[in-house]
């Protein structure tokens, strides 16, 4: 039985692709920043064996610490940690800059460097939502400058850990769901182009994926298609 | 008329060189230390007022991490530090800038590095700064999309390690092909690279 941790798993994609997991016989250690929100408790009934509900707010480098502490107080090994977490800031200021650098930037690399040992016996695998917002060359909007920023140093982030970690046998999944009606800014958003539970179960098939590009670190969206970057 | 050329970062070498080839040349040249230095800003916008207009506005915020570490101790504060000077410095004075751009010249520069092209990045240790650094060429990009059709221009230069080919005051300085009555395509102003002082195209 594989272990795997996913970021931000109280809502949305990450609720969605924790479900999937669930339901494909893994471990989950579903990481909750928001205790309020009923649907990842909902789910846990109905895998009291196989789920387990880590409090965790990636923008705190002490709550990743502790959450990496509880994880490895219930298992040896951690196969996949899986990189969901996100906010999409109100503003253009710096506060906006700020929280999304915390969060979408930093988060994944707090993440790696707390869950690294407990990887290290496990599958080696990383897999972290970027999106199409952090490929410079491609870029094409006006606005949301603090979410774009946060992906372009996310991006960059993930080459410098590829070029570390793949020595050691790790590989990486870098995925771009599309325009998904997500919760990213505070409410579930009305408009875009698939719900979380449609974009799930391919980042599922892309994540276990054994017959992928390891050797190049690819962006893959969510029609298959790659996004160099 | 002289050109007025505000160049902030001017801690680092590279950009220091810029405000000595403007200023030779007879430009205006306020320069800050950092882009992010409040006390330097209100000078700078006291001058920049006085003149009515500014037609180049340049930064260089190659700031590196104080505290750089192996993977498993990194530094997220000192991280965090160079970010907010960098991206967030850079922005604000961007924003405080833009109304005296639009009534001069209209180019924004940035002095980057060649070691933080995200496809090959030659930085493998200093995540402060090369995310900071990958934060700032989306920044560019992003006003390049929102400014060009305005008639900005933008340049993005990394100067060669070993100080050979262009300088980034001749790299800012210098105007690219562009005609009106020719498709978008055929202008090398309506695109936005990253180039060396050779004028390489560095992959972003």
């Amino acid at each position: 039985m594989e272990h795997v941790v996913i970021t931000g798993a109280d809502r949305g994609i990450g609720l969605a692709l924790t479900e999937t997991f669930l339901r494909n016989g893994y471990t989950v250690y579903a990481g909750q920043f928001m205790p309020e929100w009923p649907q990842l408790s909902d789910l846990q009934p109905l895998y009291p064996q196989r789920m387990h509900i880590i409090p965790l707010h990636v923008g705190n480098t002490q709550s990743v610490k502790e959450a990496a502490a509880l994880v490895g107080s219930l298992t040896h090994r951690v196969d996949y940690l899986i990189n969901c977490a996100g906010i999409f800031p109100k503003t253009e200021d710096a506060d906006g800059f700020n929280s999304a650098f915390q969060v979408n930037s930093l988060g994944p690399l707090r993440m790696v460097e707390a869950f690294l040992p407990l990887m290290q016996e496990g599958r080696r695998r990383l897999c972290t939502f970027s999106s199409e917002t952090g490929v410079i060359p491609l870029m094409q909007r006006v606005k949301d400058f603090p979410y774009c920023v946060s992906k372009a140093a996310l991006n960059m982030e993930m080459h410098m850990l590829f070029k570390a970690l793949r020595p050691e046998g790790y590989t990486f999944r870098l995925f771009h769901p599309g325009w998904v009606k997500s919760y990213m800014s505070g409410q579930k958003s009305t408009v875009g182009d698939f719900e979380p539970e449609e974009a799930a179960p391919v980042a599922y098939r892309y994540f276990v994926s054994d017959e992928e590009i390891d050797d190049v670190l690819i962006l893959r969206d969510i029609q298959g298609q790659y996004w160099p970057f | 008329m002289k050109e007025i050329v505000l160049i902030a970062g001017t801690c680092f070498q590279e950009a220091a060189g810029a405000a000595e080839w403007f200023r030779q040349r007879g430009a205006v040249v306020i320069e800050m230390t950092t882009a992010a230095d409040a006390a330097e800003l209100a000078g700078a916008l006291e001058t920049i007022q006085a003149e009515g207009k500014l037609d180049y506005l340049i930064v260089q915020a190659t700031h590196r991490g104080e505290n750089v570490q192996p993977l498993g101790q990194l530094d997220d504060q000192d991280i965090s530090r160079v970010f907010d000077l960098g991206v967030n410095g850079t922005h604000a004075l961007v924003e405080k800038m833009l109304p005296f751009l639009r009534q001069g010249k209209k180019r924004l520069g940035l002095i980057t590095s060649a070691a933080t092209s995200t496809r090959e990045p030659k930085e493998t240790k200093d995540f402060a700064f090369a995310m900071t650094q990958a934060g700032l060429h989306m920044l560019w990009k992003l006003y390049f999309n929102k400014l060009r059709p305005e008639g900005f221009t933008f340049r993005v230069f990394c100067p060669n390690e070993d100080g050979s080919g262009l300088c980034a005051g001749q790299y800012m300085h210098m105007d690219f092909c562009y005609d009106v009555r020719e498709e978008y395509i055929h202008s090398e102003e309506n695109r936005i690279v990253m180039r060396d002082g050779m004028m390489r195209e560095i992959s972003w």
